[in-house]
């Protein structure tokens, strides 16, 4: 994102900050309103099938009862996501004490959109999503970040606790991966 | 505006920026450029747009107004209100009640003749006796002890407290002790 609508994203999402902090709930509702989606895909994108809203709500607790560690070094909305993909990690651990942990890779990366392929009839989104879903989850946490949510290699690496230069690397190593498997399909 | 010169790669990384219509005005017009020129470029956009319209189906539907009723109230500092002012203001008259009455004490003995009130101390302890104790607070009978006893308690009194009278209380008391042997 251009760095002038960052900043200006980034003031917005702090005064809404202030307003709930000054006891006005609209501003929580408008910071609701603003991340909530972007959330919800990023869940999505990460194998999470159930209880996405119960996630989405989880990260918007946590963030509101934490907000004082927030910093404006980042968006609000990367601070998000950090706090999120921290939530999934604990739940797949949770999950993996309960299951054997190959099996539920396998399942998440194979099945991570199975629910939306009948809404889904363009063949071609679908060959894309099979491709995404066979990326490393490094690659593919980068990619859908990237393409998005169109956070910038910085963020994602505050995210992902990787480095900007590793975001970058991965990104690239991604778009060329779904490439060749596209290709691959259509040499079948 | 002068057109800076991106090289390939800063291209190919603002192309999500590109497709997402986030870019300047210059880099954009860089990015038209070199599109027009470079097919490998113009694919790996073609395959960004493409997933990114096939991500973007997915998303979930979020309950706004659940969320929303979810979210904890802001903490305000709280203020001291009823019976909590009430206690913060008696706590503060009592420090300087009696802070005040400690201070009149130490003058009275730092300005009077320091032997002579000593002096009356122990004569009234001396009439009253045991069933009379002159104060209570150091767990005993003050009429039992010595006159070098009396000496070392005020001595160790004057440890705790700061003001400039206490030595002058302290090295006064000495003398009387020594006297009443």
């Amino acid at each position: 994102m251009h760095p002038d609508a960052n900043a200006a994203e980034l003031a917005a999402d702090i005064e809404l900050i202030k307003r709930w902090r000054d006891g006005d709930e609209k501003g929580a509702r408008a910071l609701v309103e603003r991340h909530a989606q972007a959330l919800s895909r990023f869940a999505a994108s990460q194998g999470v099938r159930d209880e996405v809203d119960e996630l989405v709500q989880d990260t918007f607790v946590r963030a509101f009862a934490a907000i004082d560690t927030f910093r404006a070094d980042s968006s609000f909305r990367t601070w998000l996501f950090t706090i999120e993909r921290r939530l999934i990690l604990d739940r797949r651990r949770a999950f993996r004490r309960r299951k054997d942990d190959s099996e539920v890779d396998e399942r998440d990366a194979a099945t991570a959109y199975d629910s939306l392929d009948t809404l889904v009839a363009e063949e071609t989104a679908q060959r894309i999503r099979d491709a995404i879903a066979r990326l490393s989850p490094m690659q593919r946490d980068v990619f859908t970040l990237r393409l998005t949510e169109g956070l910038s290699y910085k963020e994602i690496a505050e995210v992902l606790g990787s480095t900007e230069g590793a975001a970058r690397v991965h990104y690239h190593n991604a778009v060329q991966a779904v490439r060749e498997l596209l290709d691959d399909d259509a040499k079948l | 505006m002068t057109m800076r010169n991106f090289d390939r790669g800063e291209l190919l990384d603002r192309l999500p920026d590109y497709d997402r219509g986030t870019l300047s005005d210059m880099e954009r017009r860089a990015i038209d450029a070199a599109l027009a020129s470079d097919p490998t470029m113009a694919r790996e956009l073609e395959l960004i747009r493409l997933a990114r319209a096939a991500l973007a189906v997915r998303d979930p539907a979020v309950d706004t107004d659940r969320i929303v009723a979810a979210i904890p109230r802001p903490v305000r500092t709280r203020r001291a209100t009823g019976i909590g002012r009430w206690s913060v203001a008696a706590s503060i008259a009592t420090l300087i009640v009696g802070g005040a009455s400690l201070v009149v004490v130490k003058q009275q003995f730092a300005t009077r003749n320091d032997s002579a009130v000593v002096s009356e101390s122990l004569q009234v302890a001396s009439a009253n006796g045991a069933a009379q104790p002159i104060a209570t607070s150091f767990g005993y009978d003050l009429s039992e002890l010595g006159a070098d006893d009396l000496a070392q308690v005020m001595a160790e009194m004057e440890k705790f407290d700061g003001m400039p009278a206490a030595t002058h209380v302290a090295r006064a008391v000495v003398p009387v002790a020594e006297g009443g042997k």
